[in-house]
């Protein structure tokens, strides 16, 4: 059964999508859609707030722009993870595992 | 062009970056992808479109968004490289200065030369004209009271002494908030041979209210201090006073101190720094009416007639008042108060309300106007000192133009390069004005301390103020110096410099040679001031005064306040003659009752038969009452007649010497001896002419005539009170003074300290605004003929470098040694006789269209700006100054070797 799209949590999307460029540089459509499917669908994110985040994380040194030609022979904009990225990257998936541990423990508890 | 790039080189952070189209790419090629791929998988055009704004959400908003935050960051990357690059440029300014230091100290010296000769005058004019004094609140509201009278013989004259009846009557003012008196003076201070003279003011009790002063500690006067008669002898002290005397004590307040021939209790201590709204400072302030009596006499003619000019008037307008409509209501208050009385009726009379601080330079002296053409003047030095460095900078890029090219090939923008030529030029200027500022502050001691003795300074010489005009003319003058040569980069070919260090290009050539000529005009005007004010000062010290100043000195008591009745006065100096005749060294002495250059006199004088008697415009005549000795103690030559002698005495036919000019006046191609005139209102007897004296100056140094006649001493019957001794010593006087100081100090116990003073001493502020032009001018000139000096080798010497290869082409062609020398001196002539003929052209029209006459008669002392002598003297100098700069280049072109020449590139 499948409900409303779920809403993104505060702080999360900017781990999805430092995930989404670990692979390697990707263009911002690029992002939007291995996003939308590794997800299937299931999280509401607007593309444009996808935008957004990536320009904020290029200001905050996270990622690195180049100017590339597009599969289609469209002139893109490249975002690539950097040092500082692939960092918080790695600080993003442990404070996630250990949240999503502590809020899983208390929601299977037993009395 | 230009313009744009100036723009553009600026530009820094105001233009708004073209981030929109960026933000519109990024998003249109992810609309057209995902429609693309919504298509292929199946979807009609139409709905994947939807579909894929749909995704994005609001385009609009998003987008907006998205070019905020580029705009923002792109602003942040760039002033941080905007900084980066200062600092690297910065960097390369010092290296600069370390691998060729020769060029910075030149430049930083010739600048700091510039900038320390205008800080000093500003200083100089600030303190003179600019600043008010200390402490007074508002000072814009604060006014002084002039009033001119028209006398129908002698013109129109202005004076700031006026009457004490003017004080009642102007305080009727409705423009006026106040108005309160002072009189400038000075008083004897301790007791004995310690005893000096120090500057004492009179002032009402609300002189200190009026300005807004607070003390420092104690109070100020109030009216109850100052009663018309019986005031007890209180005073107020300066702050330097109190330091000085007391130590700064707080416990200074109830002490005394003697002044004249009484103690006063001090009440209060002016602020540090006030020293009175005059240009002298005063230290002793003390309440007007007691010390009238005390220092005018015990009669009542000081306040209540219409002949003592003495007290000078502050007012502070009301703050809705003009100057104009006050001194338009004080005039009518004079007018109509002088209505009525026969003696000064005077329905011309202009009262003038002046500003406080252009007031300060009312004491007739040219000193304050002629400080204001010398800072005027001084800009010429800085401008001169300015085209020298800018040509110094120009050689120097013609030399690195190589460099450069190399820095523009690498990608270095013109812009880049610009900014750096102007950042070097204001960071020379910045330590040239830290240099400056320590000329300046020397020079502005020795100024203050040799050239204007008579103004007491309290503030040090380099203050915030000038610290501020320093740093802004250093900016100015960095900019411009570093315009040339960002002029030239702007036109840069690096190809071409590339290619060669070829010979200059034209444009260069003329821009240096262009410099040099303004330098020479900016350098004969600056040299024609300094010849204009040598000869005045020249022409006022050889001025004959019909006697001999030098050798003279003159010594007076102020007995008055020992307490000394008129007689005993006359009995003391009679004793006081005999004494000082036995000082050794002393020639001669006689008594006199005016001092020259100090104080004049004048009396009623009637012809026998005559109803009227011509007048001169310097009025008079005057008189003097002396001894016999009294013409061969001055030197004063008697033409015609007799001099006195010691039969002229109280019992004998009453006698009187005459001046040549008095003698022509009364006399007109008659001959004078044998004649009479009554001297004195009263006077029954007609005294008879015996003599004939050359005219003397005893006032000022104008030339002007003035009638005098002198009385035997002992047949003045009380007409003159006053005392002098005049001295002339057999060899220095000033080896003498001492000794006659000490000699008159002997004949009484606990007087007052005697006053001997060298005639010269009272010629000489007459003299000084003359010196002080002359010296300055003349270090002006002497600075601006060195930098031009320099300015004209670098030039011709880079010339000849330059030329090298041409020169030893003509060497071995057969050109003479002395043939390519004179080329070089002929081209630095051409440029220097130029300038020359356009400073003297341009100088001498601006003075006679622009400067009016009398201000010229006041700036200049009988001296004509056009004389033949000065102006020929200016161009020569400049023009030997150039032959001299010209040599060694000129030695070096004839000495080019034909082959090394050929081969050097």
């Amino acid at each position: 059964m499948r409900g409303q799209p779920l809403e993104v949590l505060q702080g999360t999307l900017d781990t999805l999508m430092l995930k989404a460029l670990s692979w390697g540089p990707r263009h911002g459509y690029g992002v939007a859609s291995w996003i939308r499917e590794t997800t299937t669908d299931e999280l509401s994110i607007e593309d444009g707030a996808l935008y957004t985040a990536l320009h904020r994380m290029e200001q905050r040194g996270w990622l690195a722009a180049t100017w590339g030609v597009s599969e289609h022979n469209r002139k893109a904009k490249y975002y690539e993870l950097t040092e500082l990225g692939r960092r918080e990257l790695k600080d993003a998936r442990a404070r996630w595992t250990r949240y999503a541990g502590a809020v899983s423990a208390v929601l299977e508890a037993r009395a | 062009m230009l313009s744009r790039g100036i723009v553009r080189l600026f530009e820094l952070v105001a233009r708004p970056f073209r981030g929109g189209e960026a933000v519109d790419r990024e998003i249109a090629t992810h609309l057209e992808l995902q429609i693309e791929a919504l298509i292929a998988g199946g979807m009609s055009p139409e709905t994947a479109r939807r579909v894929a704004l749909d995704r994005f959400g609001d385009v609009a908003s998003y987008r907006r968004g998205l070019i905020r935050m580029d705009d923002k960051a792109a602003r942040a990357r760039r002033w941080r490289a905007w900084w980066g690059d200062l600092a690297q440029d910065l960097g390369l300014v010092f290296r600069g200065l370390r691998r060729s230091p020769g060029f910075g100290i030149g430049v930083i010296a010739t600048l700091a030369l510039g900038i320390g000769v205008n800080v000093t005058m500003i200083g100089l004019v600030d303190r003179l004209l600019f600043k008010a004094p200390a402490h007074v609140v508002d000072p814009g509201a604060v006014v002084r009271y002039t009033l001119t009278q028209t006398h129908p013989s002698f013109g129109s004259f202005t004076n700031a002494s006026v009457t004490f009846k003017e004080l009642d009557l102007q305080r009727r003012s409705g423009a006026l908030t106040g108005l309160a008196a002072y009189y400038p003076g000075s008083v004897s201070y301790g007791r004995g041979e310690s005893a000096r003279s120090i500057r004492a003011s009179l002032v009402t009790a609300d002189f200190f209210g009026l300005l807004g002063i607070r003390p420092a500690t104690g109070r100020f006067f109030d009216p109850a201090d100052d009663p018309i008669e019986g005031g007890s002898p209180i005073a107020v002290i300066s702050e330097r006073l109190w330091v000085r005397e007391f130590a700064g004590s707080r416990e200074v307040v109830g002490r005394s101190l003697w002044l004249g021939s009484r103690q006063y209790q001090i009440v209060g201590v002016a602020p540090r720094g006030f020293a009175g709204i005059d240009l002298n400072a005063v230290d002793v302030w003390l309440p007007l009416n007691t010390g009238a009596r005390e220092f005018l006499g015990s009669g009542d003619e000081w306040r209540d007639t219409w002949d003592w000019q003495w007290v000078r008037l502050v007012g502070r307008l009301r703050p809705e008042a003009t100057r104009e409509r006050a001194s338009a209501e004080a005039t009518a208050l004079y007018r109509a108060a002088v209505a009525d009385h026969h003696e000064r009726k005077d329905d011309r009379g202009t009262v003038t309300f002046q500003p406080l601080i252009a007031g300060r330079g009312t004491d007739q002296s040219q000193t304050p106007t002629i400080a204001a053409l010398l800072a005027g003047v001084s800009i010429l030095v800085l401008l001169i000192s300015c085209a020298n460095v800018a040509n110094l900078m120009l050689a120097r890029g013609l030399s690195r133009r190589r460099e450069i090219a190399v820095r523009v090939a690498l990608g270095v923008g013109r812009g880049r390069l610009i900014r750096a030529t102007l950042l070097e030029s204001v960071c020379h200027a910045g330590l040239a004005s830290v240099v400056g500022l320590g000329i300046a502050a020397l020079a502005g001691s020795v100024i203050r301390s040799i050239l204007l003795p008579g103004i007491d300074f309290i503030d040090p010489p380099v203050d915030g103020r000038l610290l501020a005009v320093a740093f802004g003319v250093a900016l100015v003058a960095g900019s411009v110096v570093g315009l040339a040569p960002a002029i030239r980069l702007w036109h840069l070919d690096p190809a071409a410099d590339l290619k060669a260090a070829g010979p200059t290009t034209g444009d260069h050539a003329a821009a240096r040679t262009g410099l040099l000529g303004f330098q020479a005009v900016l350098s004969v005007v600056m040299l024609l001031c300094a010849g204009l004010y040598y000869k005045s000062l020249w022409t006022a010290a050889s001025i004959d005064f019909g006697f001999r100043p030098e050798g003279l000195l003159t010594a007076d008591i102020d007995l008055g306040v020992a307490g000394y009745g008129r007689e005993q006065q006359w009995a003391f100096y009679d004793q006081a003659l005999e004494r000082v005749r036995l000082v050794p060294g002393v020639a001669s002495a006689a008594l006199t009752t005016t001092n020259p250059f100090w104080t004049r006199q004048a009396s009623s004088l009637r012809l026998p038969g005559r109803d009227s008697l011509p007048r001169l415009k310097t009025a008079g005549p005057y008189f003097s009452a002396v001894t016999p000795e009294y013409f061969a103690t001055l030197g004063l030559r008697v033409a015609r007649g007799r001099g006195f002698a010691d039969r002229d005495n109280a019992g004998a036919q009453r006698v009187m010497v005459i001046n040549e000019t008095m003698a022509r006046t009364y006399w007109p191609g008659e001959e004078p001896i044998g004649k009479c005139a009554f001297v004195g209102r009263a006077a029954t007897v007609c005294r008879e002419v015996v003599g004939v004296t050359v005219d003397a100056s005893n006032e000022s140094l104008e030339v002007e005539p003035v009638m005098g006649y002198y009385l035997p001493l002992a047949q003045v019957d009380g007409l003159a009170a006053d005392r002098f001794v005049m001295i002339r010593a057999t060899d220095r006087p000033e080896a003498i003074a001492g000794d006659v100081g000490r000699a008159l100090q002997t004949l009484a116990p606990n007087l007052p300290v005697a006053t001997v003073r060298l005639m010269q001493d009272q010629i000489e502020p007459l003299l000084r605004p003359w010196r002080l032009g002359a010296t300055l001018f003349g270090l002006m000139a002497a600075i601006a003929l060195a930098v031009a000096l320099v300015g004209l080798y670098s030039v011709l010497a880079f010339q000849v470098a330059q030329r090298r290869r041409e020169l030893g082409i003509r060497t071995a062609l057969g050109a003479g040694q002395s043939e390519l020398a004179k080329m070089v001196v002929v081209q630095g002539q051409r440029v220097v006789l130029t300038g020359i003929a356009i400073g003297l052209v341009v100088s001498l029209a601006a003075v006679k269209l622009l400067v009016p006459a009398d201000l010229l008669r006041r700036l200049l002392f009988q001296t004509s700006p056009f004389d033949p002598v000065v102006v020929g003297a200016a161009a020569g100098s400049l023009i030997v100054t150039t032959l001299l700069g010209s040599l060694i280049p000129a030695r070096r072109a004839g000495r080019v070797p034909p082959m090394e020449a050929i081969r050097a590139d």
